[in-house]
Order: structure tokens, then C-alpha cells, then sequence
């Protein structure tokens, strides 16, 4: 079973990723097994990734204390993790978003309002590879 | 004057100086309408009927009075009746007793020594009193029209100076309730207001849009077609919407 760790400051981002992604009807779970963790935080995020080394990170930009660059670097600093496929989902939508996402480490990068058939497809594609 | 006859009235007591002054008419076929009165009483008595004379021609020694009586008197009456007094041309036998300047002075137009050719000269200065009469008359009138226009451009800046004070005082009340929206005027936005504005607006459409569509794509269940179709309109309307902020975004970025 795949493990997807979404993290967001936000209530709101984590019950739409829940459905794009545990649904059965329409989301990832339709195609693939996998499940979702939930982090509302950098750090917690870290602690989360660290002891459960998901497949995928779906991972907010604009937190407070701790943004989306900063946990994206210590992932990748962390020789156990570097490797994790991070997805960048974010409010922030200007064109540099998205190369300052992947500068900083970011494999892809999907701005909100995100297209949900478009990422669904993009989840499983990568999980399954 | 136009083509009506002068008003006369002649102050002669003597019947020879009458006479001549009838002949004088009849002769030069001057347009003259003449009155004759033979003393200053009667000259008292014609001015309370009629008064509309052109001209008073008077000799200056009468039965009951004198050239200066007949002045006072006419000065009076102008005093009290607020008649304007034709012009008075004084005629006399010698100039031993009457003092010219003085005559003038108390309101004579002219003075004529009765003279053998005195009378070839009294037509041209009638005519030249009457007209200077005329001028006078609507110097007069131009001058109490000028008086009346004076006062009603006072009242007219008396009033419009209110106004202007009113008008004044309106437009200082909406300048201040304009204040504010100048401000807002001269803000000028920077581009960090602009993404955070385009952020908040992005925000509800980061719900609206997936939930929308997952309803759509039937996550979460069969949809009727009347579901589907109303459905269908609310997402491509947020799309729309959608659309228009990132344009807006892309102005930003050029600016």
C-alpha cells in the first residue's frame, strides 16, 4: 500500500486531497491502494516523514514557522529521505512559484485551484512507476 | 422732437410785443404752437393746466412782476411739483436793470436785448434751448435708468455674493466628503498588494473549483441529469472565473 503524507496548515487542503485521494469512486484509491497521512505543520510534517518514510509528499508552500522550502530542504538533506517524491500544491500561482518550487527541491508542482482528474491521473502514474 | 410743433408760452404784457412775435411765426412759418400770457399770475395759472411747454419765452419787466419772479417762481414750482421747468429765455427793452450773469445763474437759458434784429436770431436759439432741453431731458432719464441698473446690480451682487457663499460652502462639504476617495485615488497599489488581493480572491475558488468538480466526475455518487447539468454550469462558471484572475495575474507580472 502506497502512503501519501499531505501537509497543510489548512483543514480545507487536507479533506479535498483526502477525497482526490482515498475515494474510491473517482480518486487514487479507484486505481490504487494507498493511504493518506496528515500533517498540519513543518515540523510535525518532518517527524511524520521520518518515521513513516511515505511514498509521496503533497506538500503546502505558505505555512507559518516552517514553509514548504524549508521542510523541502530538510528532507533532502536527510540522506533516509532525499529520495521522496514531493508535490508542491499551492495557493501561490505567479509563474516563479513554480521554479522557485522546484530550485528548491520540489519534484512537481500543482498551483490551486488544482484540476482533480488532472492530479489524480499525475498520483497514480507516479506512484505506480 | 420729430415733426410735432414746439410748445411755447410767451410772457409778454405789452400787445406789441404780442403782435411781433405772432408776425414772427406767420412770417418764418415756424412750427410753433404758442400760448401768450400777459402777466406772472396768468403765467401761474396756464402752467397748473398745461405743462407740457417746450420752451418759456418771457419779457423781464411785466405788469406784477419781473424776470426774477417768473424765475423763482418756476423754481418753486419745479421744487414742489417735480415738473422739470422748460428752458427760460429772458427778452428785455435795455440791460440797464437786469444783471446777465446773474439771470443765467438763477436758471435762464439766454438773454435777448430787444433789439431792432433781435428777432432774426430768437428762432435758432429756441431751437438750440429746446434741443439742449431734449438733451438734458435724456441725460436725465439715461441717467435715472443707469441709477435704477446701478441698484439692481447691487441687489444682483448682494444676492449672488449669498450665493457663491452658499455654492462655496457646498462644494467645501462635498471636497471633504471627496477626501477620502482621493486618497484612495492617489493609492497606488504595489504588486505585493495586487498577488495578495488576487490571493483572497483565489482562495473560496480553491474549494469551489475541486469540490465542484469531484461532484461532477461523480466522487461521491450518481448525479441525475438536471444534477449534471447544474453542476456542470456552476464549474465552468468558476472556470471563468478562475480564468479572470489569472489574467489579472498576468497584468500584474507585466507591470
Amino acid at each position: 500500500m502506497k502512503k501519501i503524507l499531505v501537509v497543510d496548515d489548512q483543514e480545507s487542503g487536507h479533506v479535498i486531497l483526502r477525497d482526490v485521494i482515498e475515494n474510491t469512486l473517482g480518486g487514487v484509491c479507484k486505481y490504487i491502494s494507498c493511504e493518506m497521512m496528515s500533517a498540519y505543520s513543518g515540523r510535525e510534517a518532518l517527524e511524520k516523514i521520518e518515521s513513516n518514510k511515505p511514498d509521496m509528499v503533497m506538500l503546502d508552500i505558505n505555512m507559518p514557522q516552517m514553509d514548504g522550502f524549508e521542510v523541502t530542504r530538510h528532507i533532502r538533506q536527510n540522506e533516509d529521505t532525499k529520495d521522496i517524491y514531493i508535490v508542491a500544491v499551492t495557493a501561490q500561482a505567479m509563474s516563479d512559484d513554480r521554479n522557485r518550487c522546484l530550485r528548491a527541491g520540489c519534484n512537481e508542482y500543482f498551483s490551486k485551484p488544482f484540476d482533480v482528474l488532472r492530479l489524480v491521473h499525475f498520483i497514480v502514474d507516479k506512484l505506480r512507476g | 422732437m420729430g415733426t410735432q410743433n414746439y410748445q411755447l408760452l410767451v410772457v409778454e404784457d405789452q400787445k406789441r410785443g404780442q403782435e411781433d412775435f405772432k408776425e414772427l411765426v406767420q412770417k418764418q412759418k415756424l412750427s410753433y404752437d404758442f400760448t401768450i400770457a400777459g402777466s406772472v399770475q396768468e403765467l401761474k395759472s396756464i402752467l397748473q393746466q398745461k405743462k407740457d411747454f417746450d420752451l418759456i419765452l418771457t419779457d423781464d419787466q411785466l405788469v406784477d412782476g419781473n424776470a426774477y419772479d417768473i424765475l423763482s417762481l418756476l423754481s418753486d414750482l419745479e421744487d414742489n411739483t417735480k415738473i422739470q421747468i422748460p428752458p427760460i429765455i429772458v427778452l428785455s427793452k435795455d440791460d440797464h436793470d437786469i444783471n446777465v450773469p446773474d439771470i443765467i445763474k438763477k436758471g435762464a437759458y439766454a438773454y435777448f436785448l430787444k433789439d431792432h434784429e433781435f428777432l432774426s436770431f430768437l428762432p435758432v436759439t429756441i431751437k438750440n434751448a429746446i434741443d439742449h432741453f431734449e438733451t438734458l431731458k435724456r441725460w436725465k432719464k439715461t441717467e435715472s435708468l443707469i441709477d435704477n441698473l446701478y441698484h439692481q446690480l447691487n441687489d444682483y451682487i448682494e444676492k449672488g455674493t449669498g450665493e457663491i457663499e452658499a455654492i462655496h460652502k457646498n462644494l467645501e462639504q462635498n471636497h471633504q466628503k471627496l477626501k477620502p476617495m482621493d486618497r484612495l485615488k492617489k493609492t497606488t497599489f504595489s504588486k505585493t498588494d495586487l498577488d495578495n488581493l488576487s490571493h483572497k480572491f483565489r482562495t473560496p475558488l480553491n474549494v469551489i473549483l475541486p469540490n465542484i468538480q469531484m461532484l461532477k466526475d461523480q466522487f461521491f455518487g450518481t448525479l441525475n441529469g438536471v444534477q449534471m447539468e447544474r453542476i456542470d454550469h456552476i464549474f465552468h462558471q468558476g472556470k471563468e472565473l478562475l480564468s479572470m484572475i489569472e489574467q489579472f495575474d498576468c497584468k500584474t507580472n507585466d507591470k
